[in-house]
């Protein structure tokens, strides 16, 4: 197994980051990863809200995974928790709309309407 | 299922769904003969489960059945010549064992393993463990990890980055002798 010495040091950075911002983090981006999910594209789906994260440089959201929700011809499904709001849902989120929903809902505030659903 | 790494990803989330606090995926590649075993310590399968527990209708809950992840991985193995076994008597965890031939012209390419894997251990609560080859040696402890990080979240980009890292070095010759082996070579 690869040494754990860099985590160590990559675990202490984060540390700092998050203290500066308050140590909170701004929203939680659930991804589901039922039998249904995975099958539909999930993973890619989690990949590219990961990567659209990074390029904007966004470390305070927890992209978190969940079993099946039992909206699974929706998938891929995902579901957006904004700090003091109701969390929202979107359906039949593929790489492209994921991004799109990172940069409008969580970077911008504003609901991405037509990929609602529920 | 696009890839049979979906396939494992798929399987680990029953053991999720189970409750698991530990599980060991193993990967294996021998000739052309690749192996998937996953081992969890959850509560196992109760017993009209365990007399079929790769029947599609065959469900521990309410949702999508259990079973429909494993018949679709059940087919998968098959059309290779390849098979699935499922153990887990109640009380003593589940193991599940799939065996692919990837030079069958039916099998599907094996994917990105090492991204299944993250996903898994990411995004399920139980410590993962991973093992690769024969006899098997451990690759990824995410026990050890979830102590180094004291807390700090395993979603963290750079987190992520770094088991994608650890991973990707452990499991490049393995990926690369899959693709050699596979029907038609390199794709
Ligand atoms: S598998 Fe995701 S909602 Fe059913």
């Amino acid at each position: 197994m690869k040494s754990l010495d860099e985590l160590r040091k990559i675990r202490d950075q984060v540390r700092k980051d998050l203290e500066l911002r308050g140590g909170q983090h701004r929203a939680k981006v659930v991804v589901c990863m039922g039998t249904c999910g995975i099958a539909a594209g999930a993973r890619e789906t989690m990949k590219a809200i990961l990567d659209t994260l990074e390029a904007e440089k966004v470390t305070d959201v927890a992209v978190v995974a969940a079993g099946c929700q039992g909206f699974c011809e929706q998938e891929p499904l995902v579901e957006i928790h904004l700090r003091d709001a109701a969390p929202v849902r979107y359906g039949h989120v593929d790489a492209e709309k994921a991004a799109r929903i990172v940069r409008e809902h969580i970077l911008g505030g504003h609901t991405v309407d037509e990929l609602v659903f529920g | 299922m696009r890839d049979l790494s979906l396939h494992l990803l798929d399987i680990l989330e029953n053991s999720a769904k189970a409750g698991a606090t530990r599980v060991v995926a193993g990967v294996s590649l021998e000739n052309d003969i690749l192996t998937f075993s996953v081992q969890d310590n959850g509560p196992g399968l109760p017993a009209p489960v365990a007399a079929d527990p790769t029947h599609p209708y065959c469900t521990t809950r309410t949702e999508r059945p259990v079973g429909l992840g494993l018949a679709l991985l059940r087919a998968a193995a098959e059309a290779t010549g390849g098979s699935v076994t499922v153990a887990g008597a109640a009380g003593r965890g589940v193991r599940v064992e799939a065996v692919f031939h990837l030079g069958h012209v039916d099998a599907r390419p094996l994917g990105d393993l090492v991204g299944a894997l993250v996903t898994a251990a990411v995004g399920w609560p139980y410590d993962l463990v991973v093992e690769l080859g024969r006899p098997p040696g451990v690759v990824l402890d995410m026990a050890e990890v979830r102590r180094a990080l004291d807390g700090v979240s395993l979603a963290h980009p750079s987190v992520r980055r770094w088991l994608e890292q650890a991973l990707g070095e452990a499991l490049a010759p393995l990926q690369e002798q899959a693709a050699g082996v596979a029907f038609g070579g390199t794709r």
